[in-house]
């Protein structure tokens, strides 16, 4: 499960900094193209969906699909309160981008 | 109606939700702590002997010693195994007189044990759909009519909320009222799927006996012992035949049920109808890997001959939808971690209430401040906020805090423990009438703290399963127990701090001895006093 | 007398009574003329019909609840109730098992 939560936290991640809001909250100078805004969010959905197959192949469809969407509601809050107290902690993905 | 569809449905979601607000966090916190109910029953009977190594089928036979020794006349019992998170072995059985018992054995020697009588955590769970001090009937129409309104609200709250993909994420502190809707979207929005499912399942849990009996007697009429039949995938309910016979020892049951399943995930042994030609005995576990949660084989309690397994019928889509959805409200299904998601859903929903009833609060006191003046059902809104969203939890650590100061033999233990955490609610209710709102806020916050932290310090004084032990034996229960409330208690004390360094800045309003000047000179006339 | 019913009898409360007491009725008849329409209509168990009946009746009710309070005019909400309640009426008279009563 340690790695279902690391996708669907890496996933909240980029979904969030495809959005002008949270990219600016990370990044102070720089500004969201198009682009880098659609492959982020891209990325985003690959890895929450990823998160889903993990938790479904281990746990069946039933129990899978209950991880999963636990999983996404625990990584979004974190998410959250990061981009609101923290940001400084996400700048190391501008490097990335 | 008042205008736009947008504006009419934003009327729905704040009646529907200030309405029945209180009863809701009431249901939602007791439903989340019902998701740890039987490791709460452990710490509240401190003095239970786990069972460790004991053999299932040792520890049926002896419920079955116990039973046909103590019981005369027995016409049914039943025996719950320590299985998983269960921890105690219990036997309870009914005899043909009408009278009932229940005794926790030593899982070791079949020996009764003494328990101190507590609701444990059972009956906080049970509370949250049976509340308490209610007839049953009214209570279930009370949380079913909650359901629904809880139901609209989150519907209504969907088609409101504008920017429900752009302000995913978003949380702006030190706002005001721009913060307490961003919490209040958060805690709505990320569990979104969680609040339908409960919401909607709760409502079906209820439906048969509440709102919707009318559509099973639509093609039932009078028969609905025909409908639970059909839809149950456990063996059709006999009555006695008045025959007496000799019953077959469990043992051989046992024997075919090793054979089946194997006796090591059993959980529960029901006979009914001892020592009549239509005994039943069945046994039922778990499925550990399955939503569906539990299945069951019955036998013939004269000849032995399995009569029904459940796992051989084939069910159908609508009655495997409302099995799922069930299944899924209880989450009995669930191991320990996912557990803990559950829970933490389950308070984000606690606070997804809680935070709504704040922002009426303070949208309305704004208003007010600028008016001048302030309505009665605010004043009554705010201090029912107070005392509902910490007071609520002040009485529930009251409870635990009765269960390890009252004496094992007091009368009547159970209902007391009960009646102090109604008590304790009471006046955590009643205080923010006699306090300035904001300081109620603040204080109930520290009672909070104080509750919650000193808490395993009364379990170290009382037992010995405190902290230092409970780590020692790694025994997880008893110390996340203690671990849990250390953590409420230290979120309580910082919201404390908070608020109060908020309001010597001058940022709250409070009135009553400030060092700063607050920033609104318009007198407030009809406030809180 | 003219103030107490406008207290009263506004159209708040005319909507709320709509969807508190119409809206349970109809919903209930909604719902049962479902289970009727799929077990009498389709190879499907008479328990499963009425376990659809069941597993949608609150979201009919729930529709209904916000129709009533987002229709156009107090009117409007209880002539349609009015109307698809003896539709339905009908519809159950129609499909209703023989057995039952």
């Amino acid at each position: 499960m340690a790695v279902g939560f690391t996708l669907s936290f890496l996933g909240c991640v980029l979904l969030s900094l495809s959005m002008k809001r949270h990219y600016a909250q990370v990044n102070r100078n720089g500004s969201l193209s198009k682009r880098v805004s659609i492959v982020l969010r891209v990325l985003a959905y690959q890895c929450l969906f990823a998160c889903g197959a993990v938790c479904i192949q281990r746990c069946g469809v039933g129990i899978g699909l209950v991880w999963w969407w636990g999983l996404l509601t625990l990584t979004a809050l974190l998410q959250s309160l990061l981009l609101a107290y923290r940001p400084q902690m996400l700048r190391f993905l501008k490097v990335a981008v | 109606m008042n205008g736009t569809f947008r504006q009419s449905m934003n009327w729905l979601h704040t009646w529907s939700g200030l309405l029945v607000g209180s009863l809701l966090y009431f249901m939602f916190i007791t439903g989340s702590l019902g998701y740890f109910d039987t490791e709460i029953d452990r710490w509240m009977q401190p003095e239970i002997v786990l069972s460790g190594e004991a053999e299932a089928s040792e520890m049926v036979l002896l419920a079955e010693k116990y039973v046909t020794q103590q019981v005369a006349n027995v016409e049914s019992w039943r025996v719950a195994l320590p299985v998983g998170r269960e921890p105690l072995l219990t036997v309870s059985w009914q005899d043909t007189q009408g009278a009932s018992g229940e005794t926790i054995l030593n899982p070791h020697t079949g020996l009764p044990v003494a328990v101190r009588k507590t609701g444990g955590g059972q009956l906080l769970y049970m509370m949250h759909w049976q509340l308490h001090y209610l007839p049953n009937q009214v209570a279930r129409w009370l949380t079913s009519i909650a359901a629904m309104f809880m139901l609209i609200a989150l519907i209504t709250g969907i088609v409101v909320h504008k920017k429900i993909f752009k302000d995913f994420f978003t949380f702006r502190p030190n706002k005001k009222q721009r913060s307490w809707l961003d919490v209040h979207n958060i805690f709505s929005v990320l569990p979104l799927p969680f609040h339908l499912m409960i919401t909607y399942s709760g409502l079906l849990f209820l439906a048969g006996s509440t709102m919707m009996p009318a559509i099973i007697t639509g093609s039932y009429g009078t028969d609905w012992q025909s409908y639970f039949d059909e839809r149950s995938s456990r063996a059709a309910i006999v009555e006695p035949a008045g025959e007496t016979v000799a019953q077959l020892p469990l043992v051989t049951v046992i024997d075919d049920v090793e054979q089946r399943w194997g006796m090591k995930g059993v959980t529960r042994v029901v006979v009914d109808n001892s020592g009549d030609r239509n005994a039943r005995v069945s046994f039922s576990r778990f499925l550990s890997d399955d939503l569906r949660a539990r299945e069951t084989l019955s036998y013939d309690g004269i000849s032995g001959e399995l009569l029904h397994d459940s796992a051989a019928k084939k069910t159908s889509l609508p009655t495997q939808t409302s099995t799922v959805l069930l299944a899924l409200h209880e989450g009995l299904f669930a191991s320990w971690p996912l557990r803990w998601l559950y829970f933490l859903s389950g308070i984000l929903g606690a606070g997804m209430i809680a935070t709504g009833l704040i922002l009426w609060a303070v949208k309305r006191r704004a208003k007010a401040e600028r008016l001048g003046k302030a309505h009665r059902g605010l004043v009554f809104v705010e201090g029912l906020n107070a005392g509902t969203i910490i007071g609520l939890p002040i009485a529930i650590a009251v409870y635990f805090w009765a269960n390890r100061l009252l004496s094992v033999n007091v009368a009547d233990r159970a209902e007391t423990e009960v009646a102090a955490l109604f008590i304790a609610w009471a006046i955590t209710l009643i205080y923010p009438m006699f306090r300035p709102v904001q300081r109620a806020w603040v204080e109930l916050l520290w009672v909070a703290a104080a509750a919650y932290g000193l808490l395993p310090i009364v379990n170290a004084f009382t037992t010995e399963h405190h902290l230092a032990n409970s780590l020692a034996q790694g025994d997880w229960v008893m110390a996340g127990f203690d671990l849990t409330a250390l953590a409420f208690g230290a979120a309580a004390l910082r919201a404390a701090f908070y608020l109060r360094a908020k309001e010597s800045r001058g940022l709250v309003k409070s009135s009553g001895k400030s060092k700063v000047e607050t920033l609104v000179a318009v007198p407030i006339k009809a406030s809180a006093p | 007398m003219h103030f107490f019913s406008e207290r009263f009898f506004n159209p708040v409360s005319s909507r709320i009574a709509a969807a508190v007491v119409g809206g349970f009725l109809l919903a209930n008849l909604l719902s049962i003329l479902l289970s009727y329409v799929v077990y009498s209509l389709s190879p499907v168990a008479k328990v499963d019909g009425v376990n659809v009946g069941i597993l949608s009746s609150f979201l009919i009710y729930a529709v209904i609840i916000i129709w009533v309070f987002a229709a156009r005019s107090v009117r409007q909400v209880w002539l349609g109730l009015l109307a698809a309640a003896s539709l339905s009426a009908v519809g159950i008279t129609l499909l209703m098992p023989e057995n039952l009563l």
